[in-house]
């Protein structure tokens, strides 16, 4: 069954003084599932395409589809609380809010009460490997990898089945980078999330089911190992 | 409920800001109380000028010089009196002879008592404490009735053994001047009683041997069959914001302006007004309200822009925030909604700290406080929406992918 796919996607971003072309004629499929990977040099668009499956940009041409819907403009912030949730390289947590309510935060959007929110958010930081730590403590006190465990907790507090991320390794060390892309493999293998991860890393892309290179705006899948 | 939630993070997690915001707020509350009281102020002391600086009229001779000693005729006297004023003062001036030496002398000439009708104390111009009386009298006695009583000078009292309760008998004239002198009408003999002393002098004009009643000197020079004039008129205005439609009536009611070289040096054919500091009062007073009236509506920008910059400043950094919130799936119109609430809810509190000095130290009354309250949530909310508007421009891809 397909979640979400992109339909000859083309975006260029446009400013005052340069048009440039950063996707052009992007078609692919994304599986509850599976793990992808996206490689590709810097600048080639890869962030471009996954702001576009993020529902944080509409395409120039092409669309994006969930379900075999289009998200059109209207609904994009529907969708990016129903179907998707991204995970930065800077984790994105919010500073003034502690662990506990970061993580309930999309809960909370969701309407869902305090007292279920809580004992959940507790089971996702538990599930991230944060069993350990204080959930009141706000994020400047964790690690980075700490709080790229709090970030995935987030993702995961939403209804979404679709993993967006971005970079996710790219500032911690490999020890803990490593950790975190373990923990996307079994949300993958035991929850079948759809993870797709744009990395730099040969490593992650290596253990993906499928990964697709971007070059110069361009995707091609490669051939799988 | 996540927004109720939020506007409660953003106010409380964020103390220093929102104690940051509401310092400044209030500020800009207390700047415009300051600024509304000033036009107030203002208002006020224009409306109490009449009452500060009241505008008096003399009727002066015809050439302008002269205030005292006329011959002011009754109809010139009512004219005046009935046109618009109060406090009508007034004298007229009689002389006799008290003393036998003072009767010997033939034809009459002056005599060695001059006397002063007057219908108020402060028509004397001498000072109320210079003054004693009787009992049963006191200072009303010169605007009551034609009653024959006296008060005289106490050298005068003295040099012709004079005292309190004394009948004094003595042919009386009316003074009547001209330009070629004084001149003296027979008036016949008059009984007056001592009720009063007084022991200073006028600072101007001749020396007065006694006062009595104007309205007595009045009618016992009719009933001598002589014409009663007054040797001096002046009044106060009712309402010195009528100035300019109080002088053009002037001539309907029979004065003329002053002509340096008019003749009739002793008519009183002419009302002049000392207006002068009235109206470079007023005309400043006037100038600044018009000025802090026309400075108004810019100084409610100027503070609704303060405002906006103020939230701009503060909240930018918090973009990030409103970005992760967006990028959540919450629409930039809720944002805005929480960050208004929030901000506005700050001002509101700013509204109510600033309140004890509006009223206190700026002596705006509780409704008064009240609207200037109110003003400054209408200036806030139009700085609170640009401001937002403005922070809310951001891109939530770029923000969020910023590697700090
Ligand atoms: N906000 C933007 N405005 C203009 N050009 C942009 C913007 N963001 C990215 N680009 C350009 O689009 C191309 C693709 O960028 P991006 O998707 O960020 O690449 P990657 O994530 O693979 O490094 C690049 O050439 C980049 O310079
Ligand atoms: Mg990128």
């Amino acid at each position: 069954m397909s979640q979400i796919s992109a339909q000859n996607v083309s975006f260029v971003y446009q400013s005052k003084y340069q048009q440039v072309q950063a996707l052009t004629d992007v078609t692919c499929d994304f599986e509850e599932g599976k793990f992808y990977a996206i490689v590709g040099q810097s600048g080639s668009g890869k962030t471009t395409l996954l702001s576009m499956l993020a529902g944080l940009g509409a395409p120039t041409q092409g669309e994006v589809l969930v379900d075999g819907v289009p998200v059109t403009a209207a609904d994009s912030e529907k969708h990016r609380r129903d179907n998707v949730s991204v995970i930065y390289q800077s984790f994105n947590l919010f500073p003034a809010l502690n662990l506990l309510e970061n993580v309930m935060y999309p809960m909370f959007l969701h309407g869902v009460p305090e007292k279920e929110a809580k004992p959940r958010a507790k089971e996702l930081l538990d599930a991230v490997g944060l069993s350990e730590v204080d959930v009141r403590k706000l994020p400047s006190m964790l690690s980075g990898g700490q709080q790229q465990r709090v970030a995935i907790a987030r993702a995961l507090a939403s209804e979404a089945r679709v993993l967006l991320a971005d970079e996710p390794t790219g500032n911690l060390d490999s020890e803990n980078g490593q950790l975190i892309i373990d923990l996307l493999h079994r949300l993958v293998r035991e929850k079948q999330y759809c993870v797709i991860v744009v990395t730099h890393d040969l490593n992650i892309a290596a253990g993906a089911d499928i990964v697709y290179r971007m070059r110069d705006g361009r995707l091609t899948r490669e051939a799988s190992a | 409920m996540l927004y109720l939630k939020q506007i409660q993070w953003e106010l409380f997690r964020k103390k220093m800001r929102s104690v940051l915001l509401v310092v400044l707020f209030a500020l800009l509350v207390i700047c415009m109380s300051f600024y509304i009281r000033n036009i107030r102020s203002t208002q006020a002391a224009l409306d109490d000028l009449a009452e500060k600086l009241p505008v008096t009229v003399h009727i002066v001779s015809g050439d302008g010089s002269r205030q005292g000693g006329l011959n002011i005729l009754e109809s010139q006297f009512f004219a005046l009196s009935s046109a618009g004023v109060h406090d009508v003062r007034c004298t007229s001036s009689a002389a006799g002879a008290v003393s036998e030496d003072a009767r010997a002398v033939d034809p009459f000439a002056g005599g060695d008592t001059s006397i002063a009708g007057a219908n108020c104390v402060e028509a004397t111009g001498i000072a109320l404490p210079s003054f004693a009386y009787a009992n049963g009298y006191g200072p009303s006695l010169f605007s009551g009735g034609p009653e024959p009583v006296c008060v005289v000078y106490k050298g005068f009292a003295d040099e012709h053994g004079l005292s309190l309760g004394d009948a004094v008998t003595f042919p009386m004239y009316k003074v009547s001047r001209k330009s070629n002198g004084l001149s003296f009408l027979p008036l016949g003999d008059v009984e007056l009683t001592v009720v009063g002393t007084f022991d200073a002098l006028a600072a101007s004009g001749e020396p007065t041997s006694m006062y009595v009643p104007i309205a007595w000197m009045q009618e016992a020079t009719k009933s001598a069959g002589v014409e009663f004039t007054y040797g001096t008129t002046s009044a106060t205005l009712d309402d010195p914001m009528r100035l300019n439609a109080f002088k053009a009536s002037l001539p309907e009611m029979g004065f003329q302006e002053a002509n340096p070289e008019a003749s009739g040096q002793y008519g009183g054919s002419t009302v002049s007004v000392d207006d002068e500091q009235f109206i470079r009062t007023a005309e400043q007073l006037l100038q600044n309200l018009s000025l802090f009236q026309s400075f108004f509506v810019p100084f409610l920008l100027l503070l609704a822009g303060l405002a906006a910059l103020v939230i701009f400043l503060v909240l930018r950094s918090t973009s990030r925030d409103m970005a992760v919130a967006n990028s959540l799936g919450v629409p930039k119109r809720a944002l805005f909604a929480v960050f208004f609430a929030a901000v506005f809810l700050l001002c509101i509190l700013s509204c109510a700290l600033a309140s004890p000095v509006l009223v206190f130290a700026a002596g705006l009354s509780a409704g008064e406080a009240l609207a200037v309250c109110g003003l400054f949530l209408v200036c806030a909310v139009v700085g609170i929406v640009p401001a937002l508007l403005s922070i809310l421009r951001f891109n939530t891809l770029d923000m969020l992918t910023k590697v700090d």
